[in-house]
């Protein structure tokens, strides 16, 4: 007996999966072209140019595994061409490239390692569970993750002006921590434009907001999940400062607006495939990934956790979805409960890790 | 004794009922022996040596030896095998014996062994046991050579010392422990996918001969008729 699959269409809320997907390649193409102009205030003509070839190369590259993978496994007619059409690999390239990092000026590692884990995302990340629809990792979390532990030495960031400094996170986890990120980066229009080391794309902040802001006009994303995410961590932050000298607003600034949080929450967290069904569990899903990624920025020998998280909450999804399952819009005590019971746990570990 | 047989016996164990790619034996040596060609040629060649011995010698007795006792009786059947394997390495193969080093004596708790003296030489004469060992040691062996080969070559560009393509684009992932599990997974897939294949294929000439049959015989009714 054979069972047939499909993806289901969501036609119930006037959101096709290609619309949905227009809208997302739109807001990402978006924040690409703002982030290549920053890479050019940065590093000159060089750095754009450098990540023009990220983006070409992580888009091509995912674009042809997945039409010749379903072209070798003979999977229908439709499919080969559809999701090549809906351009799901397209988004899966251009998250990963934004993930990546520029590389050291003067050599040519980086475009092999985009390469390869966009060979990675897409097969390992999509297409061996079965295509778009089926994955259970955010497939551009895979191949940013595979990069990390198979090529750390090449993924380093470009320092600016020949400068050698940190970017703000890998200053924040460093022995002098606060006072010294305070003194370099107390220019807050900078953190806002991204005009500091970090990633391609993910230290550019008012675009990607301004991208999230028209995903969720145009109802393709859900605004809970970035919402919850941002929050939660602002409140881990307020804690953990408070339990070293008094209440600081710029430790709080800094870990949100610098690093992968926004991009991470706005771009990978919303992921249509790989998030819970209901409110109530988005908003659980997005306060564990906020602690984690909390977590992983401040006690963990890595500066940015968002990857990693994402992944991690990516696992929990099933039994999430399993917990809220008979929450309906009914029984509104029980979801506020839970929702407010996981951030009181995620409160309470981040204080025991301080006396750690 | 039909030379087909023995023939059917001795293929079981390279292709249907592959150690490492269908029956998902023998993993702890596939997983962490593997990261040069070098060295899975050598355990495939010490565990065909183990694998052909203990079969033969557990079939000679296995008449004697009372059911209460027999696993222990083929554990130190087993045991004293691998020690002599490992006092031969260390003689005569010094630098094999130094980059295996715990696998070879691992190779007496090879659940392969241990599960093809089980299930096959405790129930068969020797001549067939010994051809079932030489298979499913030979099979074991084709498994950790194309395991080996490709996690070599990912992982250093190089395949016992010749280097195929520059060091610089080689991907040290596939060194470790994470590579190993990825290779193992991707090529065990393969495997599974060529398998199913091949039953339908052989489904499908099946349905087509009854189909003939069927056709034939109501043409002779016609005629018959």
């Amino acid at each position: 007996m054979k069972f047939k699959y499909g993806v289901s269409p969501s036609y119930h809320n006037k959101v096709s999966t290609t619309n949905m997907m227009n809208d997302v390649t739109i807001a990402l193409l978006f924040v690409a072209i703002c982030s290549i102009v920053l890479q050019y205030s940065l590093y000159g003509i060089e750095g754009s140019i450098r990540a023009i070839l990220i983006f070409v190369i992580a888009i091509i590259t995912c674009v042809a595994v997945d039409y010749f993978y379903l072209k070798l496994t003979k999977v229908s007619k439709e499919k080969v061409g559809g999701t090549v059409r809906q351009n799901v690999p397209v988004i899966t390239g251009l998250i990963l490239a934004m993930t990546l990092p520029l590389g050291n000026l003067d050599s040519y590692e980086i475009f092999y390692v985009t390469f390869i884990s966009a060979i990675i995302a897409e097969l390992f990340g999509k297409l061996i569970y079965g295509g778009f629809g089926f994955n259970i990792f955010n497939p551009a979390g895979v191949g940013r993750a595979f990069a990390l532990i198979a090529f750390g030495k090449y993924l380093a960031i470009p320092a600016i002006d020949g400068l050698a400094s940190a970017s703000p996170l890998t200053a924040l986890s460093s022995a002098e921590g606060l006072s010294a990120v305070t003194q370099t980066f107390n220019n807050y229009t900078s953190l806002l434009f991204g005009a500091h080391m970090g990633t391609i794309g993910e230290t550019i902040v008012i675009p990607i907001i301004v991208a999230g802001i028209y995903l969720i006009y145009k109802n393709v994303i859900d605004w809970v999940l970035p919402a919850t995410s941002i929050i939660t961590i602002a409140i881990l932050a307020g804690v953990v400062s408070c339990f070293n000298g008094g209440f600081n607003i710029d430790y709080i600034l800094i870990h949100v607006l610098s690093g992968g949080l926004i991009f991470g929450g706005i771009f990978m967290l919303t992921d249509p495939v790989t998030n819970p069904i209901n409110r109530q569990g988005k908003m659980i899903y997005a306060i564990i990934f906020a602690l984690l990624t909390f977590l992983i920025r401040v006690y963990a020998s890595l500066p940015e956790g968002v990857v990693f998280s994402v992944l991690i909450v990516n696992m929990l999804v099933p039994m999430i979805d399993k917990f809220t399952a008979n929450v309906t819009d009914v029984n509104v005590n029980k979801k506020v409960i839970s929702v407010v019971a996981t951030l009181v746990v995620a409160i309470v570990l981040t204080c025991l890790f301080q006396f750690v | 004794m039909k030379s087909k047989e023995l023939f059917n016996i001795f293929t079981a164990g390279i292709f249907k009922e592959n150690p490492i790619f269908v029956l998902f034996l023998g993993m702890c040596p596939a997983l962490g022996v593997t990261t040069s060609v070098v060295n899975a040629i050598g355990m495939g060649v010490g565990v065909i040596f183990v694998l052909l011995l203990s079969n033969v010698i557990i079939s000679l007795i296995r008449n004697i030896v009372m059911d209460e006792i027999r696993i222990p009786v083929f554990i130190v059947i087993i045991a004293s095998l691998v020690t002599l394997l490992q006092m031969f390495m260390q003689a005569y193969t010094i630098e094999l014996y130094n980059s295996m080093k715990v696998f070879i004596p691992l190779i007496t708790v090879n659940c392969i062994i241990l599960g093809r003296a089980e299930a096959f030489a405790s129930k068969n004469g020797p001549v067939k046991s010994a051809i079932d060992g030489v298979g499913m040691g030979i099979g074991f062996m084709i498994g950790l050579f194309a395991i080996a080969f490709f996690r070599e070559l990912l992982g250093t560009g190089a395949i016992a010392g010749f280097q195929i393509f520059p060091a610089e684009f080689a991907i040290p992932v596939f060194t470790t422990a994470v590579g190993a599990f990825l290779t193992l997974g991707i090529l065990a897939g393969i495997a599974m996918v060529y398998s199913n294949h091949k039953k339908d294929v052989q489904e499908a000439l099946e349905k087509a001969a009854i189909a003939a049959k069927k056709a034939e015989a109501e043409a002779k009714k016609g005629e018959v008729a």
